[in-house]
Formats: C-alpha cells, structure tokens, sequence
C-alpha cells in the first residue's frame, strides 16, 4: 500500500465513513497529466544529496582519517561512552514507555472529553508544539533548581526543608523529557483515534463487552500501528535528545547527545566526536529501517495548525 | 462535524465508568503540559535582579533590557535573517517532493522513507557534518551552512503539510484540466499550486517557526557571540542567572504564537472560502 502514513485526518477533518474507498494522494498512474515526477523531484533529491547526505559522508570521512576503524571499537569500549549510553537507553526506554501509556490516555481523553474540555486539550497539546523546546526546558530548570519554584512550593507547605536539589539530576530529566516528547506521541495517536469504527464499538457492546473488553478488542487493537509508529519516532527522538539533558542533566549526568557536545565544544576533538555521533546514526537509522518496514512513521507536526 | 459527536458518544458509552477517569487524567495530564509555561511567564515579568521563584511581578525592565541590549537585538536580527531563507527554500524543496511523490509511478514507499528521515535523523551527528564540511570550505563563520542545514531539515515538514493537502484536493481536477488540453506545465501553476495554497502557506509558516526554534544547527554553526536567539538564550542559561533571558523567551513565545495566529487565520480565511 503506497503511502499510508500521508493520509493524516487533522482534527478539523471528519474521518472518511467506514468502507468508503480511500482517497489516494496521487492522481493514478496513466493518467495523461503529462507531469513528471522525475523533474519535480530532481532539485530536491539533488538538494539532498550534497546538503544532506553529502555532510554525513564528509563526517565518516572524517572519522576514519583522524580515528581509523579501530577508533570505532576504542568509542565503543571507552567507559565514559558506555556510561552515557546506558543512560541514554534507560532514558529512552523509559520515556517511551510513560509517553506511551500517557499519550494513548491523552489521545483517547481528546476524543471522548466533552467538546470544550476537547478543543482545550488539543490546544494545551499544540502549545507544546509552537512554544520553544529551549523555552519549556529552561522553565523546568526555574521549576527544579535549588531554591526555584518546587522547593519553595514545597516549603510552604510545610513538606520540606532546605532543597531537594534536583537539578543536575537523572531523575530530573524524565518529566522534562516526557513533557518535550508527549506530543509528538499523542497526535499520530489521536489521529488513529478520530477513526475508531462505531459499528465496531456498538458491536462489541451489543454482545455484552464491557470497558476493559471493549479497550482490549476494539479500540487497543485499532490504534496499535499508531501507537507502535509513536513510540518508535519518541524512542528514536530520545536517543538523540540534546538540550533537555544540557540544561537539566548538566556535566555530571551525560547522555550521548551531552557527550559529543563536550567532545566538540570542550575537547575540541572532532574526530572522536564524529565517531560517537556516527555510531547514533547507525543505532537511528537501523531502528528506522526496521520499523519502516512495518508502520509508517506519521510525524505529527502537520497537526500543528 | 456530527461523526465526531457520534464518536464521542459511542466511545463513552462504550468505556463507561472508564470515561471519566480517562477524563480525570487528561486533565491532569494537561496541567502537566502547562507546568512550565506556567513558570516562565512571570519570571519574565519580574523586578528582581536574579532568576528566583516567586518572582516579583509587576516590572517590563526586562523586556526594556532586551531591546536595549545589542546582544539580544542583534540575536533576534540574525534569528529573523536565517529563519526567512530557511522557510524559502524548505516551501520549495518540501512542495517539490510532495507534488513530485504524488506523481511518482514508481518506488513511491522507499520515497516517502527517504522525505521523511531527516525527522528523524540526529541532529547532533547532522550538525556535526555540517560544520566539518564547512571547514573544509572554510565557512565556519558564515550563516550559509546554518540556513542549508535548517532547511534540510524543515524541508520533511512542509512535505508532510502539503502531502496532506494533496490528499484532501480534488485528484480529478488536475485530470480534467489535462483532459481539456492544459500542458503539465500550466496544470501545475494553474491548478495544483492554487489548491495547494493554504497548505503550502501552512507548511512555510511551521518552517519559519522551526527555524526561530531551531538549536543544534545554530549552535554547533555559530562563533561564539554570534548566535541565533535561541543560542543566545542558551549560552545565557549556561552563564548568568540574568532574567533578560526570560524576557527573551517570552519573545521567543510570542513569535512562535504569532505564527501560529496567522496560520490559523489562513486556515479559516480558506475555510470560509471553500464553503461560500
């Protein structure tokens, strides 16, 4: 099936009726518009190439002059690296799990809230969307520093004295993170849902199912290749989070993304820089190529209108 | 908009008591979301000399300082002169690839994949790249590499906007102009880029908005002291605890939402056309 993961009904868009065949993105193949895709896609591919592909060449290229291949296994056996890595995965896993239990309760609030409770979720959604990343993670930063909003919120309650000094702490980078990745989990997910089958859920009550019946065989089963889809694209964001382990984790708790930084900016060390980042796009790709084959990745940006 | 009502209902009375505790924990979920906009807003607006929390309300010398600040202004310029040309040639590369893969007879799955990639390439081992071949061009200090590299990767975006918008056309327009003897050429122009206007104007405006947020890029491109906005804003956090920095991201907000008010105003301004 061609194309599947273009097909996104917005939320301004009702679902086509059940059955209905699907419109395709495409005028059908024959069809004597006389356009060519080979030249509308020439300048882009061509752009690709040398902007896009061609640094990543340069980068390998770099890395194996000033590194060799043996620099690949010196990265891969260096403590400093294997740390951030586990870091890096357990924030990953972790993330992706929350994100996804989460984001499938968001999504599933945003269609079945009543419709002012409904509209106002998508926009506190879409927020997430339009306000900075550098912005949201710099006001957790006010929020967990020593002395900053949580301490003081908790100290007049009466629950703590002096600072849970959080920042600068593993813990600390989870709520970030999930607050960064949560939207980029709930809107393939909530577009999945917008196109839950009514026959179905009538169905499945008429024969006597009741909610966690109808959650496990209809609406689950329904939004798995979104959730599986959201999942993959927030884990595979996580691997390579930057800013959010920056000013929250600091230089005590590295991820990878924080390693190549110090590498780059403080050791000055391009090489071995290159070669961390190299092995993150191998980890990335690889995860792509798998997960490409199955669902297709639906980016929920387009939703941000 | 009565299927969604009719989705709503079901699903309701589907879940049962379950509803209302998906309910429950939306809305906790959605202050969740809001908690640290809910923070930054009034240390923006505060008298005291450092970051603190609470803050002292009631005082815009922070934004006064921004606009009085050469740094700050000079970072908003370079912001606003990388992120037109970024938007520019994503709109054209992103509509290129969607018109193009709409067209395609063949190896349009392996396409797609290849569009949409860069979403989720790491940016970090990009930038990388792209400062290496810099180098070799010795253009470490100029904003080309930047705009290219924000392009490359705000080029998907537009891809998916106005693949979405050529789903939603009428595929049958195209065709009976065709039919009635317009060149490829003329179908293009006069056909398919006037129905894809408003998703094409969508797709550069959430380009622009990348690009004034965008960090990596910018960050591993810019000589010291020479950033974006956003590079500002972080090189700041790392340094002072200077509250012109939450001034800046109250800008950074209000560009962002300024964008967003004018991509809603075309949505609706099209709305209203389509249905008069």
């Amino acid at each position: 099936m061609a194309g599947p993961g273009l097909i996104v009904e917005g939320p301004d868009r009702p679902a086509p009726a059940a059955g209905a065949p699907r419109r395709e993105a495409v005028a059908a193949p024959g069809e004597p518009t006389g356009i060519r895709a080979g030249a509308l896609l020439a300048l882009p591919l061509t752009a690709g190439v040398v902007f896009l592909l061609l640094p990543l060449v340069a980068l390998m290229a770099r890395a194996l002059s000033d590194e060799g291949v043996g620099g690949f296994a010196d990265v891969l056996g260096d403590d400093t690296f294997l740390d951030a890595g586990g870091r890096t995965l357990t924030l990953a896993v972790v993330v992706t799990a929350i994100c996804a239990v989460l984001g499938t309760v968001y999504a599933l609030a945003m269609v079945i809230a009543p419709r002012l409770l409904g509209l106002v979720l998508l926009g506190v959604l879409l927020s997430g969307f339009w306000i900075s990343l550098l912005v949201r993670t710099f006001g957790w930063v006010l929020l967990f520093q020593p002395n900053g909003a949580l301490d003081q919120w908790l100290r007049s309650l009466g629950l703590l004295d002096g600072t849970l000094d959080l920042l600068q702490t593993t813990k600390a980078m989870y709520p970030a993170m999930i607050h960064v990745l949560l939207p980029f989990f709930v809107l393939p997910v909530y577009a999945a849902c917008l196109r839950i089958d009514t026959e179905q859920l009538r169905a499945g009550q008429s024969l006597g199912a009741g909610p966690l019946l109808v959650l496990r065989h209809v609406v689950l089963p329904h939004l798995r290749p979104s959730i599986v889809a959201a999942a993959s694209l927030v884990f595979m964001l996580s691997l390579a989070f930057y800013v959010t382990p920056l000013l929250i984790g600091g230089p005590t708790q590295l991820t990878i993304a924080t390693l190549i930084d110090r590498q780059f900016s403080q050791q000055f060390d391009l090489g071995s820089a290159a070669v961390m980042g190299l092995i993150l796009l191998f980890v990335v790709l690889a995860i792509y190529a798998v997960v490409d084959r199955f669902v297709s990745l639906i980016p929920g940006a387009e939703a941000r209108a | 908009m009565n299927d969604r009502a009719a989705l709503r209902d079901s699903l309701r009375l589907a879940l049962g008591p379950a509803g209302l505790a998906i309910d429950v924990a939306g809305v906790l979920l959605g202050l969740f979301l809001l908690v640290p906009i809910v923070i930054i807003f009034p240390v923006s607006l505060t008298s005291d000399f450092f970051l603190t929390w609470p803050p002292h309300l009631a005082s815009s010398r922070w934004f006064e300082a921004f606009f009085d600040s050469a740094v700050w202004t000079e970072a908003l310029m370079r912001s606003i002169r990388i992120a037109v040309p970024v938007a520019l040639i994503a709109t054209v590369l992103g509509t290129l690839s969607a018109l193009g893969l709409a067209y395609a007879r063949r190896g349009r799955r392996l396409l797609q994949t290849l569009f949409i990639a860069p979403l989720v390439l790491p940016i970090i081992t990009y930038a990388l790249g792209l400062y290496d071949v810099a180098q070799r061009f010795d253009m470490t200090g100029s904003a080309l590499p930047v705009i290219l590299g924000q392009a490359m990767l705000a080029t998907p975006i537009v891809f998916i906007v106005v693949s979405a918008g050529l789903a939603g056309r009428d595929p049958l327009l195209p065709r009976a102009a065709a039919s009635l003897g317009a060149s490829a050429a003329s179908v293009l122009w006069r056909i398919e880029l006037p129905l894809l206007r408003v998703s094409i104007l969508a797709g550069a405006l959430i380009a622009l908005a990348y690009s004034f947020d965008e960090i990596i890029v910018a960050y591993f491109l810019s000589p010291p002291g020479s950033g974006t906005l956003p590079v500002q804003i972080l090189g700041s956090t790392r340094e002072t605890a200077d509250p012109t920095i939450a001034a800046a991201s109250m800008i950074v907000i209000g560009i962002a939402t300024t964008i967003a008010a004018l991509l809603a105003l075309a949505r609706a301004f099209a709305g209203r056309r389509a249905t008069a």
